[in-house]
């Protein structure tokens, strides 16, 4: 065990007195509380972490937070593993596990480096080049691209942690706990203004206990701002137990906050860019505010002797704070052919060669930086010249300049900018109630940022009607950090795109090939996509291909930037809504007592509905004909509940009712029911129901229980936009009446025995009639109305009695036979019967095709009435709803088979003009003792009797059918009205 | 992920709403039977690239329908009513 | 002969008195508010139906949305324009008593159709905004307010009792859907079942 030879005994934020053991591809290591997962490696040493996407070369961490595009690890292991995490922003804690990725079958040895070699087989756009043909071979080509190419693994179990939505509401919203943000957190907190202050980190940058205190402020650590969507609506990603080894019980993972914020303030930062030259990307090579922070933050030295390289100031400071951790400082490099005497300041008994430029890494052991080879460049053209220099390191601290954060402004649909003196992109103008500050609206220097931050918190709180603090004036002339850019011209190996593996030299080919847009090049390239976004790239690739086409970097623009801005994990995105809890679900009062007799269930839109009740020595299709043929015989009761039911009140609702259904409603007295057939404003057929006349001005109509939602739409549409002048009132009463249907020859012995006081004789309570009565206390609703073709009422009670009801039309009726039956049971007997539902009402048929046409009234006008008289709608040849018999009376027919006239004629996928309908409904009928089914056939009401063949496509039968009347059982209706 | 503010209840999130229908559209009058006229409201429209007025439905709080002036390149609403209202009137002008 | 007379509510099964969730001081008390009816009332005349009602029932039906106003026996939310949720003592032929004060008005008695879960204490308006879009700071919906919205896809009527204290109505399907997502919702903050 070597321990944390890298790390200094002092300084830093980590917290020595809490060491923490974690491994590293089954290694063990030793860190401290505070650290991250880099830091920890690096203070052990740990230079390589992963290999590259598409070469396999070694790859080093080149960051220490978001920025990070090659230390990607899987973190974990079974349930909880986690795949392309950023070790940069991993808290370290006991226990910690983790594997690098990218790599097989091992980090130090891996075959698929063989890639480096042969790199020339593998230029940009190599899965467009390669793999074009032929196309079925690119399952087989993908598969082993796959694993070469890691990207981790997902978990193979279910989630175990717990995941939380969170909706907030705020004045102010400050993305961003760095000085600029805490200062405008702070100013629009001491207007009194709702203010939320977001930070991905687990502490702000300035410890400020006046915010802690303020109560109209909540500041919310370790939360990734990652999405900023239309009306200021932005999405944060709070890591609450990330840090720990596993959550606390019934402790949330993460928490996804949905925050509408009147005023938001963007304090996102700025990223250091790399700079592009030779071999740029072996391990060891860093960006140097990386080195700096893992310095200054966790007393770690990146590594013994440094070289820093750059094109601009900052990284003099950062070797500062390297040099004053102990790390060796050989020299440095700077591109600039001058600097200014207070940098030069700074960097006091080191050596500085201006005008110089790396032009190559050498790599030792592992692929681990051991040197650089630098030279002089030519001050116009950049281009190297003169003698080598070979200066021997372990570290080479690069900074390319700065890229202002401006994903979430871009995301915001505000304008970005190019600004030639920071050679950067910065936010223009803002299309939200936006306001971006400090280094991410390019102004780096600290003092400026508080002072941007204070005016812009007051000013975004101003806006929303808080007296805010006034603005303060801000140092004036601080000239913006030059920082030109700079790009090896030539040489092996210049890597733009870290993650994506996209070299100067692929830039170039592309720019060869035409791919010269920068939408093309992102696509030819992969440049600035996946997770990284180009956060080190964009501005490095942008200017390589501007130098090629001889533009300026505006001119070739930027792709646009997508949430989110680093990734989240689905668990946050659906939160709640897994597994049982994916949608609500709907149940009627007697949803318990199916459960409990072991029925299987289907769904009908979020209803759940008992299909059968499973019976000793029967399989489910005898024990769902059992319960058909015993309605038909003796007595059954189904739970109905789920039919939608609108109560329609009002001085007009008459008029209302005449306007919508294509029935002659007029006659319907009080007490009476009617059935209902309504069509959509095109002419075709969209529900139907009963509709029941409670009195004189109120009426209770049912739909399908699929429909009812959408009927309520179209109804109530209908009142409030187009006859607001109708006195008409719509309440959808689905849940305020348990339904219950009682259907059989017995069913009137049986209800006669429930409700005494009600006369059930023909003349009195005849079919389609309606009474109401009182049970026990209870109101009662009862309509003598039959969807099986029996004798059959429907009983509404209130939904809480729906139960009780229930079991006791069971207990009372025990003497009679009766027995519960399920949806497939009322779905074969609506099917002997020839009533349509759902399979039929496809929204394609019309009310003639169902035999419907002498229902509609010609007294009146109604919805969909004008455009059903559409030629189409009434020519000759549309299909019709027939019954259908097997030829053979035995064969079943197949389920959604298509009707065609030649049972030899070719397969009718390819001759859709031989179909001659479709088959919509089928079951074996109990009652006939054959199948029997339930079509939509050209002409079908003219063709009874004939012989046609039904094929399935799916199961290739053909089975010959003999059209028939659709309604199979008792087409007298003696049944019906005996 | 819009925000709409309901003439009723006020700004509320998008998840309450339920998008309905073109907004200009009126139902030819029943005594009218032109086929022409009812295909018109059916199915003829004129979405823009830009600022339309739509139709909506509070579905998940008041139930209303509302006029709804939705610019559809960016989102922006510029203004919500009542479906009789007329969105070219100021919102305090109307009756 | 069976007793017809016996109801149960829609959470029967599903409902267990006691604690649960994360240990200490409870977040919240969940409850079900059992025994009080509930009507619709919806007019095309308001200021008749308002008159009429007041000088029946003694309350001002609120006109304006999130507004509640409670009489001597019956609480009124508004949840339309001419639309009112009644929460009042159950009694023999109320739809009929409301129905015949509120003419040209549709009066239905749904307080079979709706369930009101009763959510108390220090975590609610937390445990709410997990769900709900609404704003539900204090100085946004205070007490005496009310609001129509969602809760985890569930259409709800959010009644604001008291600082701490809201009664949540939605359809009596969904009970047990938003009895599930209540207790998944408090259970980090700890809950009683009373």
């Amino acid at each position: 065990m070597t321990g944390q030879v890298f790390r200094n005994g002092a300084g830093g934020r980590i917290d020595r007195t809490v060491p923490l053991s974690f491994t590293f591809d089954g290694k063990n290591y030793q860190g401290f509380q505070g650290d991250t997962l880099a830091s920890a490696l690096l203070a052990n040493g740990v230079r390589v972490v992963g290999r590259s996407f598409k070469y396999h070369r070694p790859r080093g961490i080149l960051g220490a937070g978001f920025e990070e595009p090659n230390a990607l690890v899987q973190l974990g292991d079974g349930a909880r593993t986690e795949p392309n995490t950023q070790a940069t922003r991993v808290e370290l804690f006991d226990g910690l596990t983790a594997t690098s990725q990218n790599r097989w079958p091992s980090l130090q040895f891996d075959i698929s480096a063989i890639n480096g070699l042969f790199h020339r087989l593998l230029p940009a756009g190599f899965y467009y080049k390669t793999f074009m043909a032929p196309a079925n071979l690119w399952m087989t080509y993908e598969k082993i691209i796959r694993r070469a190419a890691g990207m981790g693994r997902a978990p193979t179990q279910m989630d175990p942690d717990i995941y939380a939505r969170r909706f907030a509401h705020c004045n102010v919203l400050v993305i961003g706990g760095g000085p600029a943000g805490v200062s405008a957190a702070l100013a629009a907190g001491q207007s009194g203004a709702r203010v939320i202050l977001a930070e991905d980190n687990p502490q702000l940058s300035v410890s400020e206990t006046e915010l802690a205190d303020m109560d109209n402020v909540t500041v919310l650590t370790r939360t990734m701002a990652a999405a900023y969507y239309d009306h200021n609506t932005l999405i944060l990603s709070e890591r609450i137990a990330d840090h720990k080894p596993a959550p606390a019980p019934f402790e949330t993972r993460q928490r996804m906050w949905k925050v509408r914020a009147q005023q938001v303030v963007l304090a996102t930062g700025a990223l250091e860019r790399p700079l592009v030259f030779p071999n740029n990307d072996r391990p060891g090579v860093m960006l140097a505010s990386a080195a700096q922070c893992y310095a200054a933050d966790f007393a770690v030295r990146a590594g013994n002797q440094a070289v820093v390289f750059t094109n601009n100031d900052s990284a003099y400071g950062a070797a500062r704070d390297m040099k004053a951790a102990g790390i060796d400082i050989a020299a440095i490099i700077d591109t600039r052919p001058e600097i200014s005497d207070s940098t030069r300041e700074l960097a006091t008994n080191t050596k500085v060669l201006t005008g110089h430029a790396i032009i190559d890494v050498a790599s030792g052991r592992g692929g681990a930086t051991r040197g650089v080879t630098l030279k002089a460049i030519h001050p116009d053209t950049g281009a190297p010249k003169g003698s080598p220099i070979d200066i021997a390191c372990d570290v080479v601290a690069m900074s390319g300049g700065w890229n202002p954060t401006i994903h979430l402004f871009s995301q915001s649909k505000g304008k970005i900018k190019y600004d030639g003196a920071r050679a950067a992109f910065v936010p223009g103008q803002s299309f939200q109630q936006e306001r971006s500050i400090g280094a991410a609206n390019g102004t780096f220097d600290h003092e400026a940022c508080i002072i941007e931050g204070h005016n812009a918190g007051a000013a975004a709180a101003r806006d929303v009607g808080f007296d805010a603090p006034d603005a303060r004036t801000s140092p004036s002339g601080i000239p913006p950090a030059a920082q030109p850019l700079w790009s090896a011209p030539t040489g092996a190996k210049r890597f733009v795109d870290f993650q994506n593996d996209v070299t100067a030299d692929d830039i170039g080919l592309a720019y060869r090939e035409g791919y010269q847009s920068v939408e093309h090049l992102k696509r030819y390239t992969t440049l600035g996509m996946g997770t990284d976004q180009g956060r080190t790239s964009n501005v490095n690739g942008l200017a390589i291909m501007a130098d090629h086409r001889r533009l300026d970097i505006p001119e070739v623009g930027t792709t646009t930037f997508r949430p989110p801005f680093s990734p989240i994990t689905l668990g946050g995105i659906a939160g709640w809504h897994t597994g049982q809890n994916f949608e609500a679900t709907r149940q009627s009062a007697m949803s318990a007592w199916h459960e409990a007799q072991g029925a299987t269930f289907s769904n009908a839109g979020l209803w759940r509905r008992p299909e059968y009740y499973p019976r000793t020595g029967m399989t489910p299709a005898e024990a769902v004909h059992h319960e058909a043929r015993h309605v038909r015989e003796k007595v059954g009761v189904v739970d109905v509940s789920t039919l939608g039911k609108i109560d329609v009140q009002g001085r007009d609702a008459l008029e209302f009712l005449s306007r919508v259904y294509i029935n002659n409603l007029t006659k319907l007295p009080v007490g009476k029911c009617r059935y209902g057939v309504m069509l959509r404003e095109d002419g075709f057929v969209f529900d139907d129901g009963t509709i029941t006349r409670l009195a004189e001005m109120r009426f209770l109509v049912t739909t399908t229980t699929t429909h009812a939602g959408p009927v309520m739409t179209h109804l109530e549409y209908l009142a409030q936009v187009q006859w607001p002048e109708l006195d008409v009132h719509l309440l959808s009463v689905s849940e305020d009446w348990a339904g219950i249907a009682i259907a059989g020859p017995n069913s009137r012995t049986l209800l006669s025995q429930l409700f005494q006081d009600v006369d059930f004789a023909n003349e009195a309570f005849p079919f389609m009639g309606y009474r109401e009565t009182n049970a026990g206390g209870v109101p009662v609703r009862l309509f003598r109305i039959s969807f099986s073709g029996e004798h059959a009422y429907e009983l509404n009670v209130p939904a809480d009695y729906g139960l009780n009801f229930w079991t006791a039309l069971l207990e009372t009726g025990a003497d009679l036979d009766v027995i519960p039956y399920g949806t497939e049971a009322m779905n074969i007997l609506r099917i002997e019967k020839g009533h349509v539902t759902g399979a039929e009402l496809n929204g394609r048929v019309t009310a003639d095709d169902l035999g419907f046409a002498g229902m509609m009234s010609k007294l009146k006008p109604f919805v969909g009435q004008v455009l059903a008289r559409r030629d189409a709608l009434t020519a000759k040849g549309r299909r019709q709803l027939v019954g259908l018999v097997p030829a053979d009376g035995e064969t079943p027919i197949p389920a959604g088979a298509q009707i065609l006239a030649d049972p030899d004629a070719p397969p009718p996928e390819f001759t859709p003009a031989a179909i001659l309908g479709e088959v919509t409904s089928n079951c074996y009928s109990p009652a006939l003792g054959h199948p029997i089914g339930l079509g939509l056939v050209e002409d079908g009401s003219d063709r009874h009797g004939d012989t046609l063949y039904a094929h399935s496509p799916i199961t290739s039968e053909t089975v010959a059918i003999t059209l028939t009347n659709p309604v199979f059982v008792d087409p007298a209706g003696g049944r019906l009205h005996g | 992920m819009l925000h709409i503010a309901c003439p009723w209840c006020g700004l509320r999130a998008q998840s309450e709403f339920t998008y309905a229908n073109d907004g200009t559209l009126i139902r030819p009058d029943l005594s009218n039977d032109s086929i022409d006229d009812h295909y018109n409201y059916v199915y003829a429209r004129d979405p823009r690239r830009g600022i339309q007025d739509e139709m909506w439905r509070h579905s998940a709080g008041c139930g209303q329908f509302l006029k709804v002036r939705r610019d559809t390149l960016t989102h922006e609403i510029h203004a919500t009513g009542a479906p009789q209202d007329d969105l070219d009137v100021p919102k305090d002008d109307r009756s | 002969m069976v007793d017809l007379n016996l109801s149960r509510s829609a959470l029967d099964g599903v409902f267990t008195q006691g604690a649960f969730g994360a240990a200490g001081d409870p977040g919240v008390t969940l409850s079900e508010r059992r025994g009080g009816a509930l009507l619709d009332l919806s007019t095309g005349d308001i200021d008749a139906t308002r008159r009429a009602i007041a000088t029946q029932f003694g309350v001002d039906l609120p006109t304006k949305s999130g507004r509640t106003a409670t009489g001597d026996a019956c609480r009124a939310l508004w949840t339309g324009p001419g639309h009112w949720l009644i929460k009042t003592a159950p009694k023999p032929n109320l739809e009929r008593a409301w129905a015949d004060a509120a003419r040209n008005s549709a009066v239905n008695d749904v307080t079979h159709g709706r369930i009101v879960l009763r959510i108390k204490g220090p975590s609610a308006r937390d445990i709410l905004a997990k769900g709900c879009p609404l704003d539900l700071h204090p100085t946004a919906f205070p007490t005496g307010a009310c609001a129509q919205s969602l809760i985890g896809k569930i259409n709800v009527t959010i009644d604001c009792l008291d600082a701490d204290e809201f009664d949540i109505t939605t359809g009596r399907a969904y009970a047990k859907s938003l009895w599930a997502w209540m207790t998944g919702a408090a259970a980090e903050y700890g809950y009683r079942v009373e």
